[in-house]
C-alpha cells in the first residue's frame, strides 16, 4: 500500500442499500479492497466503511460497520489508506472492544500510541505450522472422555438453538482460563448482549479480567460488524502468539454467526446466493478466519469456537464448511437435553482428532470406546424395547441396557457457571477418575447401585456414597 | 434432515414388524379360544377330582399317612413348565422369578418348554429331564412320562415333595405364575367346609385312595400344563398386540418425519431455483 496519508481522497455515496454503501471515486483513486473509509454522520461520529468490491474504475462497494441510518446520496467520505487497524498489546488486557477496536467498558480510551494490527492478515505459512498432541484437561467428563482437546487445537461446539452451548463455553473459560497462566481473547458473535455482560461481570468476579481481552459484536449490531469481530479478536489473539510467543486461548461464540453476517450481505453485495441462501464464497470465508487460527512455532492459540446449527439440520453449509477445520467436536443433542442430561453432549458424534491409542494412551482410548460400544448399542436396542418392551430382551442384553442407561447418567455433570440452574455446585473432575469411572461402570462393578445415583456427580466414589443415602 | 433413504428402509422394517406381530396375534387368538373352551369344561371336572381326594384324605385310616408324610424334610421335585418360545411379554421373566426364589440348589428340576429348560440350566439346576412344550394344545398322553419320573424319584426317597410351577391362566389379560405344591396332598381348606357325610369305603379307604391317586396327578399335571399353554397364548396375544401397536405408530412418526425432509428438500430446492433466477 502506497503511503499517501497526506493526500486526502473523498468518495461519494451513490447507493445506499442496508448495511452496503456505494461510492464514486473519481480519477481512478479508487480505494483497495478492505481499505477502510471514515464517513462523518449527520450525529457526529465516524462511520468507518470497508471496502468489499471494486466495481469498476470508479465505483467502489463497502460495507458499513455501523448503522447507515442518515446516510444521504453525495456524503463525502474519505481513504483511510489502510484497513482497519484495531490496538494490540498489553494495554488491550482486561478492556473490552468493538470491532473496530473502540474500547466499550467505558474506562480511559485508549491512544494512538498503542501499536495496532490490520485485521486482515494471511495465515501462517505452511513451514511455521505446528501440532503438538498434547492434551488439554477441561474437568468436564464427556469432553476429557470422548472429545479430549489438543493444547494448540480447534474445538468446536455443535449445537441447535438453546441446547447449552454457551454454558459450556462459559464452563470451559472457567476450567481452563482460569488455570491458564497465558492470556485469553474472547469474541461475543452475534450473540446475546446480556450473556456478554455476565461474562464480564464474572471475569472481574474471578479476577481473570486483567489477562483476559475481550471483543464483541453482538446480535443488535450490523453485519458488518458481526461478520469482522471475529477477526478483531484473532487480531489480538495472534499478536501475543506471535509477537510474545505465548500461549493464548480463543473463545468465541459463536462463530456461524460470522458466516451469517456474510450471508445477510451477500446478496446486498451483487453476489448470488448459493445453497439455502449463503454467499457463493462460505468456504473461503470461514477458511480465511479459520486458517488464522492456528498454532505456529512460535506460540499456540488454543481455540474453543461454538457454532450454532440451524434448525439442528447438521447438513446445513455453515457448520459443514466450519467442522473440517477442527481438531475436535462436541455435538450438542436436543434428544439428549430433552432426557434432562447436561451437557447435553452427544458421545456417539463427538470426536477428537486426539482420541489415538499413542497420544492419550491405551486405557483412555479403550475405555472411550467401550463407552460408544455400549451406547450405540443401546441405541440398536430401542427400538426392540420400543415395540417388544424390555422384557423381550436377553439376559444380557439387559444388562447392557442397564449399564448404558448408567453411563449415560455418569456422563452428566454440574457445572460451576450453571450453579443457579442445577442447585448443585460445580464439579470438576480429573481425567484419571473419569477413565476410572466409565471403565468400572462398563466392567459391572457398580450393578448393584440404581442409576440415579450415577445423575449429576462428579467422580465414582460419589456414586457410591449417594446410593448410600 | 435425515437421510430420506435411511428413513424409507426403516419404516419398510417397522412395517413388517407390524406385520409379522399382527399375523402372530391372530394365531394367538385363534388358539385361545380353542384353549379357553377347553379349560373351561376342565375344571369342573378337576375340581370334583380334587374335592374327592380332599374328601378321602380326612378319613381316619389316611390322616397318619398325610400328616407324617407331610414332616418329611428333603429335597424337592420340580416341574417348570414354560413356552418354548418368547415373545410372550413377562410371561417368562415372571415366572422365573418365581422359580428363583422357590428352587434350591440340591432341588431337582423337569423343565418342560424350551425356556424353562434354557433357563434352568443357566441358574445350574439339576434338571433330570427336559421336554418340548409344543406348538398345539397339550395332549393328554404327554403328561404319562411326567408321572413316571415322579413316580420314580418319590418311591426311590430321593425326593420329599413335588411341585408344579406354572403359569395360571387367570383370563385373557392377567396369567399369574403360581407354585402348586401337588404331593404330598395337604389339606385344603377350600375343600373343607363342606358338610361332613360319613362314606362307607369298599374295601377300605386305602385301597380307594391308591386307585384314586393316578387320576389325581394326571388331572394336576393335565391342569398345569393346560393352563400354561393357555397363558402362553393369551400372553403372546396381548404382547403381540401392544407390538403392533407399537410398531404402527413408530412407523406413523417415521412417515410423518419422511414427509417432511422430504419436502424440505423440495423446498429447499425451488428456494435456490428462485434466487439464483433472481440473481442473474
Amino acid at each position: 500500500m502506497e503511503n499517501r496519508k497526506d493526500v486526502s481522497v473523498h468518495g461519494t455515496v451513490i447507493r445506499v442499500q442496508g448495511a452496503v454503501v456505494d461510492f464514486k471515486f473519481e480519477n481512478n483513486k479508487v480505494p483497495e479492497i478492505y481499505e477502510a473509509l471514515t464517513l462523518k454522520m449527520p450525529s457526529g461520529d465516524d462511520l468507518v466503511l470497508e471496502t468489499m468490491f471494486e466495481m469498476d474504475n470508479f465505483e467502489v462497494r463497502t460495507m458499513a460497520m455501523g448503522s447507515t441510518n442518515g446516510i444521504k446520496r453525495g456524503m463525502k467520505a474519505a481513504r483511510t489508506f489502510a484497513p482497519i487497524m484495531v490496538p494490540v498489546g498489553d494495554k488491550t488486557l482486561g478492556r473490552m472492544f468493538n470491532v473496530l477496536g473502540e474500547t466499550i467498558d467505558s474506562l480511559e480510551k485508549i491512544d494512538n500510541s498503542v501499536e495496532r494490527y490490520s485485521i486482515h492478515k494471511s495465515a501462517p505459512v505452511f513451514t511455521d505450522q505446528k501440532t503438538a498432541p498434547e492434551m488439554l484437561e477441561t474437568g468436564l467428563k464427556v469432553i476429557d472422555l470422548v472429545s479430549p482437546f489438543t493444547k494448540g487445537g480447534k474445538i468446536g461446539i455443535f449445537g441447535g438453538a438453546g441446547v447449552g452451548k454457551t454454558v459450556i463455553v462459559k464452563e470451559l473459560i472457567r476450567n481452563i482460563a482460569t488455570i491458564h497462566k497465558g492470556h485469553s481473547v474472547f469474541a461475543g458473535v452475534g450473540e446475546r448482549t446480556r450473556e456478554g455482560t455476565d461474562l464480564w461481570m464474572e471475569m472481574i468476579e474471578s479476577q481473570i479480567m486483567d489477562k483476559t481481552v475481550l471483543v464483541f459484536g453482538q446480535m443488535n449490531e450490523p453485519p458488518g460488524n458481526r461478520m469482522r469481530v471475529a477477526l478483531t479478536a484473532l487480531t489480538m489473539a495472534e499478536y501475543f502468539r506471535d509477537k510474545k510467543s505465548e500461549d493464548v486461548l480463543l473463545f468465541i461464540d459463536n462463530v456461524f454467526r460470522f458466516a451469517q453476517a456474510g450471508s445477510e450481505v451477500s446478496a446486498l453485495l451483487g453476489r448470488m446466493p448459493s445453497a439455502v441462501g449463503y454467499q457463493p464464497n462460505l468456504a473461503k470465508d470461514i477458511g480465511d478466519l479459520q486458517e488464522r487460527i492456528t498454532s505456529t512455532n512460535n506460540g499456540s492459540v488454543t481455540s474453543v469456537q461454538a457454532v450454532y446449527v440451524p434448525a439442528d439440520d447438521y447438513t446445513d453449509p455453515a457448520p459443514v464448511a466450519i467442522f473440517s477445520h477442527l481438531d475436535a467436536t462436541l455435538t450438542l443433542d436436543r434428544t439428549i437435553m430433552e432426557q434432562g442430561l447436561y451437557p447435553a453432549v452427544n458421545p456417539l458424534t463427538s470426536s477428537s482428532k486426539l482420541l489415538n491409542p499413542n497420544i492419550v494412551g491405551n486405557e483412555h482410548y479403550n475405555t472411550t470406546m467401550s463407552v460408544k460400544k455400549i451406547l450405540q448399542k443401546y441405541k440398536d436396542l430401542q427400538d426392540i424395547i420400543a415395540i417388544l418392551g424390555i422384557d423381550e430382551l436377553s439376559d444380557e442384553d439387559k444388562l447392557i441396557v442397564s449399564r448404558a442407561r448408567k453411563v449415560q447418567r455418569f456422563l452428566t455433570q454440574p457445572l460451576f457457571v450453571a450453579e443457579t440452574f442445577t442447585g448443585l455446585g460445580g464439579r470438576y473432575v480429573k481425567t484419571e477418575d473419569t477413565i476410572k469411572g466409565f471403565k468400572e461402570i462398563i466392567e459391572g462393578k457398580h450393578d448393584s447401585l440404581p442409576e440415579q445415583a450415577f445423575y449429576m456427580i462428579g467422580s465414582i466414589e460419589e456414586a457410591i456414597e449417594k446410593s448410600k443415602k | 434432515m435425515q437421510n430420506l433413504q435411511q428413513i424409507k428402509k426403516r419404516i419398510k422394517t417397522t412395517n413388517s414388524i407390524a406385520q409379522i406381530s399382527k399375523a402372530m396375534e391372530m394365531i394367538s387368538a385363534s388358539k385361545i379360544r380353542k384353549v379357553q373352551s377347553s379349560v373351561d369344561r376342565y375344571n369342573p371336572y378337576a375340581k370334583k377330582i380334587k374335592c374327592m381326594v380332599q374328601k378321602i384324605i380326612v378319613d381316619k385310616d389316611l390322616a397318619d399317612n398325610v400328616e407324617n408324610s407331610s414332616k418329611y424334610e428333603g429335597n424337592k421335585l420340580v416341574y417348570i413348565i414354560s413356552p418354548d418360545k418368547g415373545l410372550c411379554g413377562g410371561l417368562i421373566v415372571n415366572l422365573f422369578k418365581k422359580v428363583n426364589s422357590y428352587v434350591k440348589k440340591s432341588d431337582y428340576v423337569v423343565a418342560i418348554g424350551k425356556k424353562a429348560a434354557n433357563n434352568a440350566t443357566k441358574y445350574y439346576y439339576n434338571v433330570l429331564a427336559s421336554f418340548n412344550m409344543g406348538t398345539s394344545f397339550p395332549k393328554y398322553d404327554d403328561i404319562y412320562p411326567l408321572i413316571n419320573t415322579a413316580n420314580n424319584f418319590y418311591v426311590s426317597k430321593e425326593v420329599t415333595k413335588i411341585s408344579i410351577i406354572y403359569t395360571e391362566f387367570k383370563n385373557i389379560i392377567t396369567q399369574e405364575a403360581i407354585i402348586n405344591e401337588i404331593f404330598p396332598i395337604k389339606y385344603d381348606k377350600n375343600f373343607q367346609n363342606h358338610e361332613k357325610i360319613d362314606y362307607i369305603f369298599e374295601p377300605n379307604s386305602k385301597q380307594v385312595f391308591k386307585d384314586l391317586l393316578p387320576y389325581y396327578f394326571e388331572v394336576e399335571f393335565y391342569g398345569a400344563l393346560m393352563n400354561a399353554y393357555a397363558s402362553e397364548q393369551a400372553a403372546r396375544m396381548i404382547a403381540m398386540k401392544n407390538a403392533k401397536d407399537n410398531a404402527s405408530d413408530i412407523s406413523a412418526s417415521l412417515v410423518n418425519i419422511y414427509n417432511k425432509s422430504r419436502q424440505e428438500k423440495i423446498t429447499n430446492e425451488i428456494l435456490d431455483l428462485a434466487n439464483g433466477q433472481q440473481g442473474t
